[in-house]
């Protein structure tokens, strides 16, 4: 491409932020200049945030291969906190910069190399540290139980959990941890404590980690077509938050449910900042804790029924699973209303889809049943899924007499259990260009197919582990992360056979990938870098990967969805939230290159 | 495995058939007269803090409680995370084999307006046991010179998420 071209390719893309406001009332403004090492060279691929508003915005560019920023698309005559941000060099932080009431405001910025490898280390995202763990685990079991088991809820190798702790600490820990349902087997979990105290001694962490950190090699800045990105972040709840999953809805507007706090929050992004507005779901007469209790809860938890997953239906409505109180919810956005639909049986509510026929369908991950609800008819269906073996369909069958007798007995022997144990966990589900329904199980390493009309069930066992929240493409291909196994799968349902491909994520086995989404304009899978930081994109056409690293330490991502101007959304919810940098959670959205907009809207 | 799991879940139901709980009237009231005498030691260490806020939890040498604390900016401290981003400390975890007062303690030095939340967790029974038993505990706070107290009896892997909130207002002193 020649730079004319590129340069006529930039300036619309900046010309789409300018508008990214919509209402077109406002003026945007923003900020450009260099970014350069205290010898006067350019630093390529630095991070430039800007941060305004309370509760905050902030968005982020790249500095390009001259060390030059622009960030497009802010509000004018605002005040502005300066983040710049690139592993080896010290952060930037700079207050009181103040955008014009139309155009840039030139400010440059010279880094200061670090001198401490330590510092460096720090920079690092979760992964890299988390290898050093793994590397200590001896057998592929140890290393998927422990992968599978102990980064449900928040990354591993982050400043929060790369401590070193004497072991009746990590004991109690993960004592503590096995109570929220993420244990590991006995042999395993005697083990750990020293493992993770060899693993993160800063003696021998620190060497490994920043290896060549002084050459330019180390920390290789992305790529030039990431550096055209633009990611913002708007701060959403507060520091007891789960912002556990989010949509877009069609009217534009974000959705995110704060399962620690019994909240449906709504964003308006063509706001400058956002427009923040929150509901409380009705809690009825659930109590604190729900169907869990309060036997193992966050300390701030405000949590009774728990949302946990959202879908907008036919009509606009957003219907949400209450994971802890066993009901879903309607949302209807014209009265801002709720309806409570109580669920005729099985145990914490999970993932939902909504069919062609507006039927709500959802994974039920306590119980291993998928259910389904048609409002229109009224009608449930409740459907048992396969368990791994006889001993565990009847563990499965007999759960709400345990969950009685557990206040009578000690029971927690029984409960996750590691390895293999914990239950089959009917997870993601998506709905297929022919109407069927699929649906994983995380813990059995397998998906499955149910006829939407007779409910007849297919299991097929996947060839790697933990499938996590899946999605079909257009062409009605089926794609799924493997959860502790690093790789994205393509599965044809017409031939019943798997396509793996493995993330490049670096260090190559630290990701664990979460959930993805397809983009259905361009069939571009985004796969969520949930220990690491980052998004990735999958063409599947070149079958290349591009990966975003995003600038908060401690992202942690659990869904994906798209907004009609390709922004690519995703939320922090890395739970505890304290472990987030600034502490409080997030919703983020990716805009990717520009140039990847026009090639799509020229039917490329 | 399944195999134990179930073996153990029969033998819990024959056992536990006639749902009897194992803690009878007769032992809870002796639990809860324990939690008035750890509240009344507590009683005794109120004094002139030098720290803003103290919150002290007291208990029996036949568990292993964990104190919570969370401020208020949501943030909580406890034997895991030794210290919040608005500077409450905890004390050592006072464990089964701990020695010394049996007490476990959180200071914020700086006052921050608004609710504190105790809360207290019982992940062990220090004889080794693991049927449910209730144990005694007692809290204690000075917040600014606003003394507030509290005491009962926890489960045992029960975690009591509220068990005293208090309000510290702005500007207090």
């Amino acid at each position: 491409m020649n730079h004319s071209i590129f340069n006529r390719l930039l300036a619309a893309g900046i010309a789409a932020a300018t508008f990214l406001f919509a209402g077109g009332s406002i003026q945007a403004a923003g900020f450009e200049g260099e970014v350069l090492d205290e010898a006067g060279v350019p630093i390529v691929g630095a991070m430039v945030t800007a941060r305004f508003n309370l509760p905050f915005q902030e968005r982020t560019v790249f500095t390009d291969d001259r060390g030059h920023y622009q960030l497009p698309g802010v509000p004018p005559d605002t005040q502005y906190m300066m983040r710049v941000r690139r592993i080896g060099w010290h952060d930037i932080r700079s207050v009181a910069h103040e955008t014009p009431s139309a155009g840039f405001t030139h400010l440059d910025f010279a880094m200061q190399r670090h001198t401490d490898p330590a510092e460096v280390a720090a920079q690092l995202p979760a992964n890299h540290w988390y290898e050093l763990l793994l590397n200590e685990l001896d057998t592929e079991q140890d290393r998927e139980q422990f992968v599978r088991q102990c980064t449900y809820c928040h990354q591993q190798g982050n400043a929060a959990t790369r401590l070193q702790r004497d072991e009746a600490e990590w004991d109690k820990i993960l004592a503590l941890m096995a109570r929220m349902g993420a244990g590991l087997d006995e042999d395993l979990r005697k083990r750990i404590p020293a493992l993770f105290n060899k693993a993160y001694d800063p003696a021998t962490a620190v060497p490994a980690l920043t290896k060549g950190w002084q050459e330019p090699g180390f920390a290789p800045p992305p790529s030039e077509k990431v550096r055209r990105a633009i990611i913002d972040e708007f701060q959403l709840g507060g520091r007891s938050s789960m912002q556990h999953d989010m949509i877009v809805h069609p009217s534009g507007h974000i959705y995110s449910v704060d399962m620690t706090t019994d909240t449906l929050f709504r964003m308006d992004p063509s706001v400058p900042g956002g427009q923040r507005e929150w509901f409380s779901i009705p809690r009825e007469d659930v109590p604190l804790g729900g169907s869990m209790g309060s036997g193992a809860l966050p300390s701030n938890s405000e949590m009774h029924v728990g949302p946990h997953s959202l879908q907008v239906d036919l009509d606009g409505a957003v219907w949400i699973t209450l994971a802890t109180g066993n009901r879903l919810a309607k949302f209807d956005p014209t009265d801002s209303s709720f309806t409570i639909e109580p669920l005729p049986g099985g145990i914490y509510p999970h993932t939902l889809r909504i069919d062609s026929k507006n039927r709500v369908w959802y994974t039920i991950a306590g119980s291993n049943h998928v259910g389904m609800y048609d409002p229109k008819s009224g009608q449930h269906e409740t459907i048992r899924v396969p368990a791994r073996s006889f001993g565990e369909a009847v563990m499965l069958r007999m759960l709400p007499a345990f969950i009685w007798l557990s206040q009578y007995v000690d029971l927690s022997g029984l409960r996750g259990g590691g390895g293999e144990g914990g239950g089959p966990v009917p997870y993601g589900i998506d709905i297929a260009p022919n109407g069927d329904i699929w649906f994983s199980q995380l813990n059995a390493h397998r998906i499955g197919r149910i006829d939407p009309e007779t409910f007849e069930l297919t299991m097929i066992d996947t060839p790697f582990k933990a499938p996590r929240r899946i999605r079909f493409d257009s062409k009605g291909n089926l794609w799924i992360p493997g959860f502790s196994s690093n790789v994205l799968a393509r599965f044809d349902p017409a031939t019943e056979e798997f396509e793996l491909f493995e993330l490049p994520i670096k260090p190559v086995g630290t990701e664990t990938p979460y959930a993805l989404n397809v983009d259905l304009k361009t069939d571009t899978v985004w796969i969520c870098g949930t220990n690491s930081d980052t998004l990735l994109a999958f063409n599947t056409q070149t079958e290349e990967f591009t990966v975003y690293p995003l600038p908060t330490r401690v992202t942690y991502t659990r869904d994906i969805d798209f907004d009609e101007h390709g922004g690519v959304w995703t939320s922090n919810s890395n739970v505890p939230a304290w472990q987030i940098e600034t502490g409080i959670p997030r919703v983020v959205r990716l805009t990717p290159a520009p140039i990847q907009a026009v090639e799509v809207s020229g039917g490329q | 495995m399944m195999g134990r799991l179930l073996a153990t879940a029969l033998l819990t139901m024959l056992v536990c058939g006639c749902a009897k709980p194992p803690t009878s009237d007769e032992q809870l009231a002796a639990v809860q007269a324990e939690s008035v005498n750890l509240a009344n030691s507590l009683r005794g260490q109120v004094q002139r803090e030098q720290s803003a806020v103290v919150i002290r939890l007291a208990f029996g040498p036949e568990a292993d409680l964990d104190l919570y604390v969370t401020d208020p900016l949501l943030d909580t401290v406890y034997f895991a995370r030794h210290e919040s981003r608005t500077g409450g400390v905890i004390s050592d975890d006072v464990r089964c084999d701990s020695v010394g007062p049996r007490v476990e303690e959180v200071r914020f030095a700086n006052l921050w307006p608004g609710r504190y939340r105790v809360g207290i967790d019982f992940p062990r029974r220090c004889d080794g046991e693991r049927a449910p038993a209730p144990a005694a505990y007692a809290i204690s706070v000075n917040a600014n010179g606003a003394i507030y107290s509290a005491n009962g009896v926890v489960d045992l892997q029960y975690f009591e998420v509220v068990v005293l909130e208090f309000d510290v207002e702005e500007g207090e002193s």
